[in-house]
């Protein structure tokens, strides 16, 4: 039974980083990373309590997912904002920390 | 005041008057008359030193310089009568062209640095002559190739002045390599460089002493400009005229003969002497011939002057050492004798040029008298110093048994009284030449000098009688002997008076001429040097700058067009699309765990 959770998680690991490097909007960008990390979080409840305390365990997962929430409230902010200044999510025209480099 | 003192004495006054020179600035203007009156006072040292050494033997003082392994380096004063005459001969001829400078070179942009530099040559020339030891004869020996070279190139704005300066340092230079090889052979088998220890160590016959010898006599050979090194002797008259009778005519040039005879114990192998013999010879007979073809007074007297040391090294060769000494002491008078005559000539017509000049017995009196002294005595005219001393060397060679060697050198004395006394009857008798008008005679400042000088090249007859070197070595022939040479001479003197003193059959008629110009061009042999040594240096110069060029600054750019074109290739991964980069990543990451994976299989 086991397993089957862990291939769910590698599944959605893989998900994630699909969406990551092929979604050019921003806001799905941010959903992609959330999925990954979701993925961490599934394998960490699921794995560690063979190893240690439960309540620990437990406690690590709830403190791992009030920081994702955060960072995907950080992430939304953010795509919003740019989505709002410049009229457009497209991470390929969102390039102006690249700098100006000859090409 | 002890003989050694004196010596230093001698070593230390001229210095303190370069360095015044060097190190004062104020001083510039008494630098001239300090520099004569020391001169004055050498003269009366080294007279005194010759008469102490005469006296009361030879004079040995020095200290140990170096010490290093077994080898032990000595510096300090060696006087005995060969050094101690020479030393006196250095500073007459030294003494006579300072005052004559006085007037030959007053006015000059550099009058003071002129007198500056002959002190600096006469300090290194004195220390050639008094050292122990061979390596302190070697530093002063290239002081004054040092003090050659600066003289030459005095007025070094003229460019063949500054060009032969460079020649005969490097000329010079070759035969010193050579040099120094010798003394490190000398060190190795005899563990010392003291001449006297030298001349009383065993095992002087044995090949190691030869092969120095030979090596110390190929530094003589370029120092006295024998035969094949002799090239840079005659450019050297670039220099001022007073320069050429010290330097290239009394005293620098006769210092390889001086250093051979210091080092004659080395010279036992007859076969090393013969191959000093022989190219004595060479030079003695090439070098005559090519002055018989010069038109430049300078020139004549140049290659004058390498024939006649090329007899003082037949003497030596044959090994009659006394007397190429002696004809060393008579040349050093009356070849500087000659010299500031030729520069009188040159200060009346401003020429040099033979062809020039003609008919100034009439203006310069003194000058042709004192020119006419100095030509008697090289060609050896009876009872001048000349006549004695060359009839000693030609003695001495035919008493060693070369008898061919003796006959060349009888031809050697015709062609020499043949070419001095066609520059003294075409320069001061006959019809008035160029510049003849405003012609006037030197002041006395430079006429009581060479007087001097005259008076000298008379006083060397003494030595043929009491001769200071050693007993045995006095002169030994009588008149009959000296028949065959004096004829010579006298053909030779009758001949240019035929040709050139009644203007019969001139040489210069055939300037043209192929034959001619092959021997005014002394043989084509600097344009030999010139063309194999100087082409194969460029050659190999060309050579190196190709390898230079394309090899290693090939490698070099090389490099850095790999590293620009690898520069180019990986900027396009840079493309800042952050998914790209996250893609790489995965990739690596993706490696990195089948690598790990590969790892943990292996285990």
């Amino acid at each position: 039974m086991i397993e089957l959770a862990v291939v769910a998680a590698a599944f959605m690991a893989a998900a994630g980083i699909y969406g990551l490097l092929s979604r050019r909007n921003l806001a799905f960008v941010v959903l992609s990373l959330e999925l990954i990390f979701n993925a961490g979080i599934l394998l960490l409840v699921l794995l560690l309590p063979s190893a240690t305390n439960q309540a620990d365990t437990v406690s690590a997962a709830l403190l791992l997912l009030a920081v994702g929430a955060a960072e995907v409230a950080f992430g939304f902010a953010l795509a919003v904002v740019l989505a709002r200044k410049y009229r457009t999510s497209d991470i390929l025209v969102l390039t102006q920390l690249e700098g100006k480099v000859e090409r | 005041m002890s003989a050694s003192l004196a010596a230093i004495l001698i070593l230390v006054l001229p210095l303190l008057v370069f360095l015044l020179r060097v190190a004062v600035p104020f001083a510039r203007r008494q630098v001239p008359v300090l520099a004569s009156s020391v001169s004055v006072i050498n003269l009366v040292l080294s007279a005194y030193i010759l008469y102490e050494v005469i006296v009361g033997g030879a004079v040995l003082s020095g200290f140990t310089w170096l010490e290093f392994g077994k080898y032990r380096l000595n510096a300090g004063i060696f006087l005995d009568k060969l050094s101690a005459s020479m030393l006196l001969v250095v500073w007459l001829v030294a003494a006579a062209v300072k005052f004559y400078s006085f007037g030959y070179m007053y006015g000059d942009r550099r009058f003071e640095d002129y007198y500056a530099l002959l002190s600096l040559f006469a300090f290194s020339m004195s220390g050639l002559v008094i050292s122990l030891s061979l390596i302190q004869v070697f530093i002063f020996w290239e002081l004054v190739g040092v003090c050659s070279f600066l003289l030459i190139g005095f007025w070094f704005d003229r460019n063949a002045a500054s060009r032969a300066s460079i020649k005969a340092f490097i000329v010079t230079r070759l035969g010193d390599v050579a040099f120094f090889v010798g003394l490190l052979v000398l060190l190795l088998s005899f563990d010392t460089l003291d001449i006297t220890a030298l001349g009383h160590s065993f095992g002087l016959y044995l090949p190691e002493a030869s092969l120095a010898a030979l090596l110390i006599f190929i530094g003589a050979v370029g120092k006295s400009a024998q035969f094949p090194l002799h090239v840079w002797l005659p450019d050297a008259m670039e220099g001022p005229t007073p320069v050429s009778a010290l330097i290239h005519a009394a005293t620098m040039v006769a210092a390889g003969v001086y250093l051979i005879a210091r080092v004659q114990f080395l010279f036992v192998d007859t076969s090393v002497r013969g191959i000093v013999l022989a190219i004595g010879i060479v030079t003695a007979l090439v070098a005559s011939i090519i002055a018989v073809f010069q038109r430049d007074i300078k020139r004549v007297l140049a290659f004058s002057t390498i024939s006649q040391l090329g007899y003082m090294m037949a003497a030596l060769g044959a090994g009659a050492f006394a007397y190429g000494i002696y004809h060393l002491y008579t040349h050093a008078f009356f070849k500087a004798l000659l010299f500031l005559a030729a520069g009188n000539v040159f200060h009346a017509v401003h020429s040099l040029d033979i062809t020039d000049a003609g008919g100034l017995i009439k203006k310069l009196k003194w000058t042709a008298t004192l020119f006419l002294i100095g030509a008697l005595n090289l060609a050896g005219f009876p009872l001048t110093g000349g006549f004695f001393s060359k009839e000693s060397v030609l003695y001495g060679v035919k008493e060693s048994g070369f008898l061919w060697a003796y006959y060349l050198l009888i031809a050697g004395v015709f062609l020499t009284s043949f070419y001095i006394f066609k520059v003294f009857f075409r320069v001061f008798l006959g019809a008035p030449g160029k510049n003849f008008e405003e012609a006037h005679e030197s002041p006395s400042v430079m006429i009581v000098p060479m007087v001097v000088l005259a008076l000298f090249s008379f006083g060397t007859i003494f030595l043929a009688f009491a001769h200071p070197l050693n007993e045995a070595a006095r002169v030994h022939f009588s008149f009959n002997e000296a028949i065959p040479s004096l004829a010579a001479s006298l053909v030779g003197i009758l001949f240019a008076y035929v040709t050139y003193g009644l203007r019969k059959f001139e040489f210069e008629a055939f300037a043209a001429h192929a034959i001619y110009e092959f021997f005014y061009n002394r043989l084509y042999i600097d344009e030999f040097y010139e063309v194999v040594f100087l082409g194969g240096y460029r050659l190999l110069a060309k050579a190196a700058g190709w390898i230079d060029r394309y090899i290693i600054d090939g490698a070099v750019n090389g490099v850095a067009h790999v590293s620009i074109f690898l520069g180019q290739m990986v900027k396009r991964i840079e493309s800042g699309l952050v998914q790209l980069y996250l893609f790489y990543t995965l990739v690596f990451v993706f490696l990195l765990a089948l690598w790990l994976y590969w790892l943990g299989g292996r285990f």
